[in-house]
């Protein structure tokens, strides 16, 4: 079965191997807690935690989740050298790019409690999956080209891992390098594939805010593989992304 | 068919070595070169020679493979290089003239990267990975358009 639901502002789908009540019921669950996640860290929500910390007006203790997304902000500051930050160039709180890949994250391990393994949970164009599709086979994850949005560029065969892509399209520039506080803009897409979707998104971002060195950190990252459009429609991309193909 | 390249591009004090090094990883040849102040090394293979399955796993099986040795201009060299992860960690020179302050280079800087040309899939796919679509932050910015257009 698949379900796909316009929840955290970006379409987010649910599938799984499996249908039935039962297959119903988690996938609901699922839709629950990214309703949840919404609520609590959405910047565009005058309510939410998030936006009550930016404004000053929170006045009760963080809530523990809140709390774990944002000691994980800092770690993957770390992990990146400073390319993944949890705070906008004015300076304001905005764990939106952290917390999409986490919820998905979580919401993967809602389907495995329940046993639920051969899943595909995708939000706004990142994914995690597990196990094999209604076929029994890998997962087919298809590579949007960012200079042709209606287009497949590179088909990817992935199970139990994520995949995640960060780039200039649909949106426009929306992501700025933290070092420099000016639109990352050097390379159209990057796609990165590793086991987890929180990593995984997080080293998406870091490299595409790189630009022109992202392919070659994510090269030196153990367990990730890249694939990167350039404007020029040349991609770049890691040996070890055969394993996918 | 493991091959692999390794070109040292080493700054000699009176003007530029450099040597061009066939590895095998079965103790094959190796090249050498002096160095003086400053050692590059980079590595780069052919695409067929990726063919692992493992996640973890890149191109190169684990351990350490010593070159033969091997006489340069300026003395013998035999170069040992150090896989880990899948790739080429470090490259110890064993034996190299007298001179050289460096006898250990971290490849630092090592990714190996493909290229090719973007091409059009008509594949079928189960889903698709792109960059974020996002509809809140477009609802937002039509409803303040659309109030400024109100007044």
């Amino acid at each position: 079965m698949k379900r796909t639901e316009l929840v955290m502002g970006m379409p987010v789908t649910v599938e799984l191997a499996a249908d039935g009540g039962e297959a119903e019921a988690v996938v609901t669950a699922v839709f629950d807690w990214f309703v949840e996640v919404d609520r609590t860290f959405s910047t565009y929500k005058a309510y939410s935690v998030i936006s009550r910390m930016n404004a000053g007006t929170l006045r009760r203790r963080l809530p523990a989740a809140v709390r774990t997304v944002l000691a994980a902000g800092v770690a993957m500051s770390e992990a990146t050298g400073g390319y993944f930050e949890m705070r906008r160039p004015d300076g304001q709180l905005d764990p939106s790019g952290y917390v999409k890949g986490w919820a998905i994250d979580e919401a993967a391990g809602i389907l495995e409690r329940r046993g639920f393994r051969d899943y595909c949970i995708e939000a706004g164009g990142d994914l995690q999956t597990g196990g094999h599709n209604a076929e029994g086979k890998p997962w087919r994850v298809g590579i949007r080209n960012p200079l042709q949005p209606g287009e497949v560029v590179k088909l990817l065969h992935v199970s139990n891992a994520a995949v995640a892509t960060s780039g200039t399209y649909e949106r426009g520039e929306h992501i700025y390098d933290p070092k420099t506080g000016r639109a990352a803009t050097d390379i159209a897409s990057v796609t990165v594939v590793g086991p987890r979707i929180t990593w995984v998104d997080v080293a998406a971002t870091a490299a595409f805010a790189m630009g022109g060195e992202g392919a070659e950190w994510l090269a030196r990252q153990n367990g990730l593989e890249a694939y990167v459009i350039g404007h020029d429609g040349q991609a770049t991309f890691t040996p070890g992304l055969s394993q996918y193909l | 068919m493991k091959r692999i390249l390794i070109a040292i591009v080493v700054l000699a004090g009176v003007g530029g070595l450099i040597a061009l090094l066939s590895f095998h990883p079965k103790a094959k040849p190796v090249a050498a070169a002096r160095t003086k102040s400053q050692v590059v090394a980079q590595a780069s293979a052919s695409p067929t020679a990726a063919a692992s399955a493992s996640p973890a796993s890149g191109m190169y099986k684990d351990g350490s493979y010593t070159g033969s040795a091997v006489g340069g201009i300026y003395g013998t060299v035999q170069v040992q290089a150090v896989i880990s992860g899948g790739k080429i960690s470090t490259i110890n020179f064993l034996r190299m003239p007298s001179g050289g302050n460096s006898t250990q280079v971290t490849v630092m800087a090592q990714p190996q990267l493909l290229q090719e040309a973007v091409q059009a899939q008509t594949a079928q796919v189960d889903t698709v990975s792109g960059a974020t679509q996002t509809s809140e932050g477009f609802e937002q910015s039509l409803s303040s358009a659309l109030n400024q257009a109100q007044a």
